[in-house]
């Protein structure tokens, strides 16, 4: 898209310079100007960590477009036109008139170009088939081409579009070529696309007419599309779209939420009024997404403070296991069995004894048999020692026993104790927390609980008889415990199937939510600037229009007030305010076709010189058509205006717009169109009339095609048609000059019917003193009455063949005197 | 030249096959005149020698009356008038069409025809 980079530097420099954007929605306006996938890349960033993309290839400047000139038009076949014939006009800026009679083939030329680049036709839109088929001319059989050549800016070759239908082809069946390449469409090999949907260098007359008939909306359109803003027009409806896209997003999330959250906040169920805290609002943006996915993980739970986890506790609540206090009572009852067994022994006194016993031995062993110290009755022997040495032995092993045996009955009897543990903590909130009958269990628990400090035999008898009593207590209140907690689970999953669905949902929808306030600020920001950037653009378009509609309007009641575009989306329209006398209101109902025309122009000739346009020339059918002659001068000036900068070619039907153009002394070429039979056209370069008679008259002298009678026949008349253009325009300058309305000179020219009249107006400005031109002419020491004589009659008989030359000389001397500028009565 | 070989060189000049003669069309236009005012010469010589020294509009108005032809008279007319106007530059105007001129041209073709056949008429 062209100057779309300026445009966006254009922004960007806005941008900068608005200190009321912020960063979040300005790095999605440049996102929405780079295209769909930097819009993407923008949103994307404005989830995650905004930064700010690299600015540097946003100084692109807007270089002017390389400008395209018309250089020929050559068409073949096609339409009024039969064999070959060039139509070539001075490439670069200027006014060419295309002069031709209506059927002379001149509309052809402008048709075969405006199809060239557009690939439709004016005219032929909405037209029935019959006139689509009546596109190949008549009488020529062979395959039909247009061709234009077209000298482009620092392009070394001229460009070169042509179109060919082979014999019988159809409208549509044309191939298109660009410098003798075959391409499917030369308007896209042009590269002029779009440029000539928003410049169209093509004024059609209808199209001239049409103003009235165009809507506001089609009106805004056609001027906007020259103001280059697409760019940012697609750019505020990619803002636009990704911000419905989001709300419509967050609606559907929000409106979910709706549907269920009544149920989930209803809920006896800590987990779903966790849930119903997260996202307490219907507004998206206010909700917790992370708490409920916490919850929907189970990961509130190892917190534990919860009915959930304490039923969770209940239900697999531990009591000392059946087997575990049995095996604790038997070994304590065996533990208990084995210390009254050794209860005969005194475990000291036999230590005692094998102490002295050993002493003695010790005695024994060092003095040998004698007499026993301690009872002094008897007698140490060797036989006695060995007796004595089993008795240590005996005693010995006899308080280890007794000893052990105590020692093992105090460790079973803690074991047996450890049992009666108290009742778990979690027990006592049963009731309060999760509403759960514990009493039962309390009470055998407290039983259990309550013989520490019992005889052995008892404990043992409290552990075989009441731990049935607590685990039958503890089973049914774990079964208690289990079922009010499958009650809760019953009620809760459904809640989750719901919750887990809607989660990437929702937080889509946050995210999406987050995002939406920052592109409305960025849609709106680029909606306003891109109105001033609008306003901006149009100010000079507006301005030229009112300049064009100025200088077209002469003696027109009708004053264009205002031009504007206004209004967006649906509401868009071009105000075009103008009042007749005066007075504001619907001048458009009653301006005359020709001030119609001259609106158009005023309206579009501004687009044609924008300077973003590539092409240099533009075409315009017939503007003089329902103009008044007045009005004629007006727009011979204006396409001189537009002239300067661009090349103006302008086909017309009559002499009016070259005659003004002449009279006002317009720099143009003029070329003329005339069509044989056969529909040979032909196209010749020329010059103001008086000129052209002449050549017409020496040219005549000449002719090989013409018998030298015919010829001679001819002549005078011609160096009378130069006398007469040249009194016509002496007249015209003078009168229109002095300010005298177009109708009265054209009148007093008509009124002057014979040539001696016609020269008495020249001379005299007085058609009344004709009959004093001769001796006027006679002053002048010239052959110019004998000339003015010779051509009168020669019109109509025929005239010595001798005379010819003599009298095309004095006729030329006449006619540059006659226009010699002070050369008034 | 007569009439009817002023119309042939006038005629020529409207078909291409003729090569192409700067300003055609006014060539062709004052050729047709010339061979109207040629036939009317001849025709009044021969008819009513008074009238030779009338106007052209008033020999061409007293034609309906004397020439035998009822449509001929005002044709001939209306094809002078129009040829006529080609002979004289108006501000606004271009030179006739090609199809113009073959239509002027027949029509003074037609009254050329009558007056040659006239003439050889009274001739024999």
């Amino acid at each position: 898209m062209h100057g779309s980079a300026a445009l966006t530097a254009q922004v960007r420099a806005r941008m900068d310079a608005d200190e009321k954007l912020d960063v979040e929605a300005g790095l999605l306006v440049l996102g929405a100007l780079e295209g769909d996938a930097a819009m993407d890349r923008a949103l994307s960033e404005e989830a995650g960590d905004s930064q700010r993309p690299s600015t540097a290839e946003a100084d692109a400047v807007q270089a002017p477009a390389k400008r395209a000139y018309l250089d020929k038009i050559s068409v073949q076949g096609f339409r009024g036109i039969g064999a070959n014939c060039d139509l070539q006009v001075p490439p670069g800026p200027g006014l060419t008139l295309v002069v031709g009679r209506n059927g002379s083939g001149k509309s052809s030329f402008a048709e075969a170009l405006e199809l060239l680049l557009t690939g439709k036709n004016q005219r032929w839109e909405g037209r029935s088939a019959v006139w689509k088929e009546g596109w190949r001319n008549l009488h020529w059989s062979g395959a039909a081409e247009i061709a234009a050549t077209f000298a482009v800016e620092e392009r070394p070759q001229p460009l070169a579009a042509r179109r060919v239908w082979e014999e019988g082809a159809d409208l549509e069946a044309g191939t298109d070529e660009v410098d003798g390449a075959q391409g499917g469409n030369s308007r896209a090999a042009l590269g002029w696309d779009e440029a000539i949907a928003t410049y169209r260098p093509f004024l059609p007359y209808n199209e001239l007419g049409s103003i009235p008939d165009y809507r506001p909306t089609e009106l805004y359109d056609m001027m906007s599309a020259a103001l280059g803003l697409e760019a940012l027009v697609e750019a505020r409806q990619r803002l636009r779209q990704q911000r419905l896209d989001r709300e419509k997003q967050v609606r559907a999330a929000e409106a979910a939420r709706r549907e269920w959250f009544s149920q989930v906040e209803e809920l006896d169920d800590e987990r779903a009024r966790t849930c119903a805290q997260a996202i307490p609002k219907p507004k998206a943006t206010t909700w917790d997404l992370d708490a409920v996915e916490l919850v929907l993980e189970g990961a509130l739970e190892p917190e534990g403070e919860g009915v959930i986890a304490l039923l969770r506790g209940l239900a697999t609540l531990a009591v000392p296991g059946a087997e575990e206090v049995k095996a604790a009572a038997e070994e304590l009852r065996a533990a208990s069995e084995a210390v009254r067994a050794a209860e005969q022994t005194d475990a000291g006194r036999a230590l005692q004894i094998a102490d002295l016993l050993d002493r003695a031995l010790v005695v024994h062993a060092a003095h040998g048999d004698q007499p026993c110290p301690v009872c002094r009755s008897g007698e140490l022997t060797a036989e006695w020692r060995s007796c004595v040495e089993a008795e240590v032995q005996r005693l010995r092993t006899e308080a280890a026993t007794a000893d052990r045996a105590q020692k093992m009955l105090a460790k079973a009897r803690r074991d047996a104790q450890a049992w009666l543990v108290e009742p778990p903590e979690v027990l006592g909130r049963a009731a309060d927390t999760a509403g759960l009958d514990a009493a039962a269990l309390q009470e055998a628990w407290g039983g259990w609980a309550g013989l520490r400090d019992a005889a052995d035999d008892s404990l043992i008898e409290h552990l075989e008889a009441e731990h049935l009593n607590l685990a039958i207590a503890a089973d049914s209140f774990r079964e208690q415990a289990a079922a009010e907690l499958g009650r809760l689970e019953e009620a809760w999953r459904p809640l989750v199937e719901v919750l887990r669905s809607w989660l990437p949902t929702a937080r889509d929808a946050a995210r999406a939510s987050r995002v939406v306030p920052d592109l409305s600020r960025a849609e709106k920001w680029l909606g306003s600037e891109t109105d001033l950037i609008r306003a901006e653009r149009f100010g000079p378009i507006a301005k030229r229009a009112s300049e064009v509609w100025e200088t077209l309007r002469q003696n027109s009641s009708v004053t264009l007030d205002q031009l504007k575009l206004e209004g967006s989306a649906t509401q868009r329209h071009l105000v075009l305010d103008v009042s007749v006398d005066g007075t504001d209101g619907q001048a458009l109902g009653v301006m005359s076709q020709g001030e119609i025309h001259a609106l158009a122009l005023s309206l579009f000739l501004p687009r044609v010189l924008l300077p973003e346009s590539p092409f240099g020339f533009v075409v315009i059918d017939d503007p003089v058509q329902a103009m008044d002659p007045g009005k004629v001068d007006g727009l011979a000036r204006v396409l001189s205006m537009v002239a300067q900068e661009r090349q103006v070619i302008v086909f017309t039907h009559d002499e009016r717009l070259p005659e003004s153009v002449r009279r006002l002394q317009i720099p143009a070429r003029v070329v003329e169109v005339t069509r044989q039979s056969g529909s040979q056209v032909a196209c010749r370069t020329v010059a103001d009339p008086v000129a052209q008679y002449l050549a017409d008259a020496r040219a005549l002298q000449k002719t090989d095609d013409l018998p030298p009678e015919a010829a001679a026949r001819a002549l005078p008349s011609f160096c009378r048609l130069a006398i007469e253009a040249a009194c016509t325009d002496v007249v015209r300058r003078r009168r229109i000059g002095r300010g005298e309305p177009h109708s009265d000179t054209d009148e007093a020219l008509n009124d002057a019917r014979t040539l001696m009249q016609k020269l008495a107006l020249a001379l005299f400005d007085d058609v009344g003193r004709a009959s004093e031109v001769l001796s006027r002419l006679n002053q002048s020491g010239h052959t110019w009455a004998d000339a003015v004589q010779w051509s009168n009659r020669g019109a109509h008989r025929a005239v010595d063949s001798r005379d010819l030359s003599s009298m095309v000389a004095a006729t030329a001397s006449l006619t540059r005197w006659l226009g010699r500028p002070g050369n008034n009565p | 030249m007569t009439p009817v070989e002023i119309i042939d060189a006038a005629d020529a000049l409207v078909d291409t096959r003729n090569g192409r003669v700067q300003g055609w069309p006014r060539v062709a236009a004052v050729l047709g005149r010339h061979a109207i005012e040629e036939a009317l010469r001849q025709y009044w010589s021969l008819r009513e020698p008074g009238l030779v020294r009338c106007s052209g509009r008033a020999q061409l108005l007293c034609l309906t009356v004397y020439l035998g032809d009822r449509d001929l008279g005002p044709e001939t007319f209306v094809a002078w008038s129009d040829l006529s106007r080609a002979c004289h530059h108006h501000a606004y105007d271009l030179a006739p069409t090609a199809e113009e001129l073959r239509s002027l041209l027949d029509i003074a073709r037609r009254f050329a025809c009558e007056v040659a056949r006239q003439i050889a008429v009274q001739r024999t």
